[in-house]
């Protein structure tokens, strides 16, 4: 879906008909010139923290030092560059008012202290206050599904909302309008997107009633008779199904799934415009949880990340796979969420610090994210963090000219067709996942791309298409253009092979390429499990164990891209890097993560190889770590048009940086 | 809440008296309780519930003849629970109730007492014809099912504190004193009546609010929940498992749901002593101790609803034994929680599903009780090995009735430390007793208002018990400065008994020992990795153990049923250290016995020490010989005999003994199944 139509679903979105259209939203200038480094505690205010329970007895006392001067001070030496605040939990805004109260005053010090202050805003409602504020939100909540309430995790009280009832969205605005004119925020921070589009809320009566007008509004009545056999949506009613799916052929199902993720866009797109009229420098994250982790999002979630992020500067990642690897030699990394961000224009935040996180989960996000060392910890992070994580944000913050309006180059372009990857939880998600690891793990410069910019392939050597098998019309001629254009093109299995209705063509649509493209056009059978998914479950990280035929998947992706890639790496295959490119500054820098320092704390001889742009030279190499001050200078030397270095060690992180003239 | 807290909020919704001194039925500890039932033979119920015999109405017919009762009377029975109300409704099940008024006669001719079955369900498609109201007392649906019996969708479930409810069932109870003339009325299903289902039922919303609003002040609400707004809370509905159970709204619904069993408990307790000061009352919640989370499951706080209980039935199975992975299983746990809370047991030890080793574990650890042995035709099939064992226990009667265990170590089952955590606390604690119980450690299961004096026994024993309020730290403390041994392990008082996390462990003084850094998981906190510890403390001794290890690990959340008693991997170092606590000696000690031996001490005012041995391994190791017994005498006591009896044989032993240092010791030169020693003193303090 092109913008474009996704803006004119927006338009036609329910609800939203009388609304001006927003715009996709530009990133705030200071989000691009500074390096964000954040602290979060949305969680401690007595009131959830009472309610929820297992607390700890000094948890109020932990709460009034968090926003102590002194914690704030700390903070910024720390290196700490924004707060996440409390705000908004859901229990109402009179009941969470003296919470409120003490954000506010929280947020002067951070900003007396040049501290950004960014404010939490959860998507559920306490409803044993709220009622009591708010009566008639009794009719925002979601139904029971299935006979069960619907409620947050295991957390009963919170109840969820159908988002679009006008009633919760003018709710919204409120507290959105309180947080940019009483507190002047810098961020709004929306929480549970996840949660927000799943099945259960849209069950809801006024949900139903946007489904049919949605269906009726997208498809003239003779495509829909094509697409449900029948012309009139007045008695169609969401699926109620909770089974295991593998492929989703029934069209109310995947009309459901486009109809979720598009009403959450349009959520998004209108606080989005809201936000951005009261104060265009407010910055947007939402935290959808999964980031590219294997789950499918668009069924499970309704989040389509390419639909969703337009609305957003920041999105979160809470999808686990913290960097490492596993036992069984599985290198589990956050890389194909942070490339996903990239591709979108955005920055991730995640927790890069404490049990989830470490000198390897900032190296990740210093390598793979843009500007952004995540969140490293609490408001008390100023007393507890340990030195080699201070060492690390140290590093950042010194070195962040490194870090800024970084591009990274890509030879390689992987597809995440919007319904191959939503129709479908088997094979194309366990194809283009396990596609991935091996062009991880052999270091091959690749981008995660989607259907929007299918038209827009130009600075890709190669296509890789691992089980895309919806792709339209429309799609498998922009990809013939391409390769008429020059491209090289990998795809698998059965891509192509149906509509984006999932059709069952006669062959491929692809087929005549396979058959005529050339020698940069391959086709390859089958990607090969080496621990194979079991039907309809999430292709999460126990399943990321290199395919079997790895090599022959990389040696095809090589010869696709012409055989020249932009970054060689000589090294074990749990070092993974990134090639990023400064233009302005003529700057390469080649990042290096150590993914098993835990079991091998030094690489020796790491090499890498690197394609010099034609009309330049190498003015300068240097090796830059934050874990060892003033490394030697690496050998190097320039050989074909290519750099070759070679670095002594290597052990989390080391960056190296190629100055051209 | 203490009991006392229970009945007084029982008194704000119901009339009822504060029954702190309720006297168990006399008869009842007067009298060999040998029971047999047929709760379930009226055609009525057999007809409707399907999957019958072709003869079933015959023996229905037999069982209610003179010739059966006259058996039951030869066997030995002393109580028979005759049907008496299902729940079809008294005007559907009024032919049945004339043919129970019958059997009662003729159980009463010949001697036997009369209990009375009554159940909790509402069969509903007679009942409604009768009360048509009776709609408004059915549990509603619950996550979207239907809230029934077991598989029987026909019996639905209430909601028992509905006033139009408890009315009719004051109904029923007066009908069971004024027409049959009840000695016992048996409440059965007690343990399904306070399920979560149940509360979701809109009367049962409003009593929570109110119990909320009369337990806390509106500060203390707000302490408690964040907020003092009590108007709008929902009970969870919620039934995923659970590990710790940190909402304190889930807590407060666990408590509220034992608040009211027992204050319905408590209501038809005092109408029926009202009618008949002599009734027993008894009652079915299923469980006993036996690693199930009651209180959260079932809404039943053995403390507080068997205060107004005579007797309780088990129907936990764990019928004796030892499995073939070596896990000795039995009911031990819950004949001691019974004991201790002043009930006799109820438990199917005859019969098909019985054997003579189910019965001698009632013999030893019951109160003057043997069991259930079947149904009304017992009289005609019960094997001779089972009436040899009732024959034995009538012709020594006077050897089982007003005892009192001696026990050195007292165990505690703390209520927020049980009821808010379905993991470690259960882990440890059942573990500890098994440990316990196998190493013939005499001990006590106790609950929160024991503590208040715990001069009895030498030991207290704190497996894992987390949440424990600055009181009752208070009290432990007053127990080892008095001289008392405590051993404690893992997170023993981290938590209070909001189960909200102290900075270090509530009894650091006394353990010496820190708690871990804290850090919030789901997975809940890890004991520390340190070293155990033991240290002098005052007059008293206090020792720590970081871990009590399985040998199987229950997975988290799951029960900690049977399946996972394996003796845990460190057992020798948990009762080690209790020996230690207590001094270095036990009351009783055995020697010569494999851990599959059981034994129980018992005394009597008469001046008789009794000790009873039990072979669970008997189906494997039919016979063990030479176990050495060494018993503390009671101060300035003599012994003037000791003798050997049993029911596997004929004939009585009297070994030698040797008294040294106020100790006797003597060989048991030989056991079966069971075995009683009795050691008869003179000039016993």
């Amino acid at each position: 879906m092109g913008m474009l139509l996704a803006l004119v679903l927006v338009l036609a979105g329910a609800g939203l008909s009388a609304t001006p259209a927003p715009q996709p939203i530009a990133t705030p200038e200071w989000l691009k010139n500074e390096p964000l480094i954040i602290v979060g505690n949305w969680d401690s205010m007595p009131i959830f923290r009472r309610r929820v329970g297992g607390n700890t007895v000094w948890q109020e006392q932990d709460y009034r030092r968090e926003m102590s001067e002194e914690a704030v001070r700390k903070l910024k030496d720390l290196g700490v560059s924004m707060a996440v605040i409390h705000f908004y939990k859901g229990f109402g805004l009179e009941a969470e008012k003296p919470h409120i109260d003490d954000a506010r005053r929280y947020a002067a010090l951070l900003k007396k202290y040049g501290i950004r202050v960014g404010v939490y805003i959860g998507s559920t409602v306490a409803y044993e206050t709220f009622l009591a504020e708010k009566p008639e939100a009794e009719q925002w909540f979601a139904p029971d599904y299935m006979g069960r309430p619907v409620f947050y995790d295991d957390q009963t009280y919170r109840k969820r909302v159908y988002f679009m009832h006008p009633g919760y969205r003018d709710y919204m605005k409120r507290v959105l309008r309180m947080a940019i004119e009483d507190f002047h925020v810098d961020e709004i921070d929306f929480d549970n997107t996840s949660m927000q589009a799943q099945p259960p809320i849209f069950l809801h009566p006024l949900a139903i009633q946007d489904f049919r007008e949605y269906l009726s509004t997208r498809y003239p009545p003779g495509t829909l008779e094509r697409r449900l056999g029948f012309r009139n949506t007045a008695h169609v009613l969401p699926p109620r199904y909770d089974k295991p799916l593998g492929a989703i052929n029934d069209p109310l199902f995947q009309e459901w799934a486009d109809f979720r993720c598009h009403q959450l866009n349009a959520y998004y797109a209108e606080l989005a415009g809201f936000i951005r009229g009261l104060d265009p420098k407010v910055a947007i994250a939402t935290n959808p949880h999964s980031g590219i982790s294997g789950r499918n999002t668009v069924w499970d979630q309704g989040v389509d990340y390419p639909g969703l992020l337009p609305w957003m500067d920041i999105t979160w990642t809470e999808e686990g796979n913290e960097a490492g690897v596993s036992a069984d030699g599985v290198l589990i990394s956050k890389i194909r969420t942070y490339k996903m961000a990239t591709s979108l224009g955005k920055r991730v935040l995640t927790y890069t610090t404490g049990t989830r996180g470490g000198k390897l989960q900032m190296a990740e996000s210093m390598a793979y994210n843009r500007q952004t060392l995540g969140m490293v910890g609490g408001p008390l992070a100023g007393f507890e963090l340990p030195e080699s994580e201070r060492a690390y944000i140290r590093f950042f913050r010194d070195k962040f000219d490194l870090f800024r309006d970084v591009e990274n180059i890509a030879d390689v372009a992987v597809l995440h067709s919007r319904a191959s990857m939503g129709y479908n939880n088997d094979l194309p998600w366990q194809s283009s996942m396990l596609v991935e690891q091996a062009l991880i793990e052999a270091n091959v410069p690749f981008d995660i791309v989607f259907d929007e910019q299918l038209g827009n392939l130009s600075r890709y050597r190669a296509l890789v298409l691992p089980d895309q098998e919806c792709l339209s019309d429309a799609q498998a001629e922009a990809i013939r253009r391409y390769v008429a254009g020059g491209g090289g093109l990998v795809a698998t299995e059965q891509t192509a092979l149906y509509n984006e209705w999932r059709e069952r063509r006669r062959e491929s649509a692809l087929a005549g390429l396979f058959r005529t493209g050339g020698p940069r056009v391959i086709y390859l059978a089958e990607v090969k499990p080496a621990v194979p998914k079991p039907v309809s479950v999430p292709m999460t990280s126990q399943y990321w164990k290199l395919p079997v035929n790895w090599r022959e998947l990389v040696a095809a992706v090589k010869t696709a891209a012409g055989g020249d890639l932009a970054l060689e790496v000589t090294a074990p295959p749990h070092v993974t890097a990134e090639l990023l490119e400064q233009k302005s500054a003529r700057r390469l820098s080649v990042h290096l993560l150590n993914y098993a320092s835990e079991r091998h704390p030094q690489v020796e001889n790491a090499g890498i190889s690197l394609r010099i742009p034609p009309g330049r030279t190498v003015a300068r190499v240097e090796l830059l770590s934050p874990d060892q001050d003033n490394p030697p200078a690496p050998r190097h030397e320039l050989r074909d048009g290519r750099l070759e270095v070679r670095l002594p060690q290597l052990k989390t992180y080391s960056i190296v940086v190629v100055t051209l003239k | 809440m203490t009991r006392a807290i229970a009945v007084a909020f029982a008194a704000l919704l119901l009339d009822v008296p504060d029954l702190a001194a309720r006297e168990k039925a006399a008869w009842l500890t007067n009298t060999p309780v040998v029971l047999v039932s047929n709760h379930d033979s009226m055609p009525i119920f057999r007809r409707r519930v399907g999957g019958n015999t072709t003869y079933q109405l015959e023996d229905y017919a037999r069982e209610h003849t003179e010739e059966a009762v006259r058996k039951l009377k030869e066997a030995g029975v002393t109580v028979v629970i005759v049907h008496f109300y299902k729940g079809f409704g008294l005007e559907a099940e009024r032919e049945h109730q004339k043919k129970a008024l019958e059997l009662v006669s003729l159980v009463r001719k010949h001697g036997m007492r009369v209990g009375v079955y009554v159940g909790s369900t509402i069969a509903h498609e007679t009942f409604l014809a009768e009360k048509p109201e009776a709609e408004e007392w059915f549990a509603p649906d619950y996550m979207g099912r239907p809230v029934f019996y077991s598989e029987q969708t026909f019996r639905k479930r209430v909601y028992f504190m509905h006033p139009g409810y408890r009315e009719y069932m004051r109904r029923v109870m007066r009908m069971a004193e004024q027409e049959f003339h009840a000695d016992l009325i048996h409440f059965d299903n007690t343990s399904m009546q306070a399920e979560p289902a149940i509360f979701q039922h809109p009367m049962a919303i409003q009593d929570f609010r109110e119990f909320l609003r009369r337990k806390y002040s509106a500060s203390e609400l707000e302490l408690r929940f964040g907020f003092a707004e009590v108007r709008f809370m929902l009970p969870p509905r919620y039934d995923r498992p659970l590990a710790a159970i940190n909402d304190p709204l889930f807590q407060e619904w666990a408590d509220f749901r034992c608040v009211q069993l027992s204050a319905y408990y408590a209501e038809m307790d005092a109408l029926l002593r009202s009618l008949n000061p002599q009734v027993a009352v008894e009652t079915n919640p299923h469980s006993g101790i036996s690693g199930r989370n009651t209180i959260w499951e079932q809404g039943v706080d053995y403390p507080r609803l068997l205060s107004h209980m005579d007797a309780v039935w088990t129907e936990e199975g764990d019928p004796a034994g030892v499995t073939p992975d070596g896990i000795l299983v039995s009911k031990i746990r819950t004949f001691k929680m019974a004991a201790i809370l002043n009930n006799t047991l109820f438990v199917g030890t005859g019969g098909q599903g019985g054997n003579t080793l189910q019965m001698a574990e009632s013999l030893a650890f019951n109160r003057q009780s043997i069991g259930d042995i079947g149904g009304l035709l017992a009289g005609y099939d019960l094997p001779e090995v089972q009436r040899r064992y009732l024959r034995f226990f009538h012709r020594n009667f006077d050897r089982y009735r007003d005892v009192e265990n001696i026990a050195d170590v007292a165990v505690l089952h703390s209520f927020a430390s049980m009821g808010y955590n379905n993991d470690r606390p259960v882990v440890s604690t059942m573990l500890f007793e098994q440990a316990l119980i196998q190493a013939k450690v005499p001990f006590d299961i106790i609950f929160d208002d024991h503590l208040k004096d715990l001069s009895r026994y030498r030991v207290l024993v704190l497996a894992d018990q987390e949440a424990l309020n600055e009181d009752k730290l208070k009290l432990i403390r007053q127990y080892v400065e008095r001289g008392g041994g405590v051993v404690a392990t893992e997170l023993t008082s981290l938590y209070n008994e909001w189960r909200e996390r102290r900075h270090d462990f509530g009894l650091k003084d006394l353990l010496g020992v820190e708690a871990p850094r804290y850090q919030r998981s789901r997975g809940g906190e890890q004991p520390p990795r340190i070293p155990a510890a033991r240290k002098q403390a005052g007059r008293g001794r206090a020792a720590y153990i970081p871990e009590v290890r399985p040998a199987i690990e229950k997975p988290s959340g799951a029960r900690m049923t049977s399946q996972y008693w394996k003796l845990p991997l460190n057992a020798a170092e948990l009762v080690d250290t209790v020996k230690w606590a207590a001094g270095g000696q036990f009351s009783l000690e055995v020697a010569g016995a494999p851990p599959t031996v059981v034994a129980e001490l018992m005394r009597q005012k008469t001046g008789k020490l009794l000790v009873h041995l039990i072979n669970y391994d008997v189906a494997r190791t039919p016979v063990l010989r030479n176990i050495r017994l060494t018993v503390q005498l009671p101060p300035a006591a003599r012994v003037h005999s000791v003798d050997l009896i049993t029911p596997d044989e004929d004939g009585a032993q009297n070994p030698r003994y040797e008294v040294t240092g106020g100790r006797v010791t003597f060989t048991v030169p030989r056991i079966v199944t069971y075995r009683l020693a009795t050691i008869q003193l003179e000039g016993a303090r």
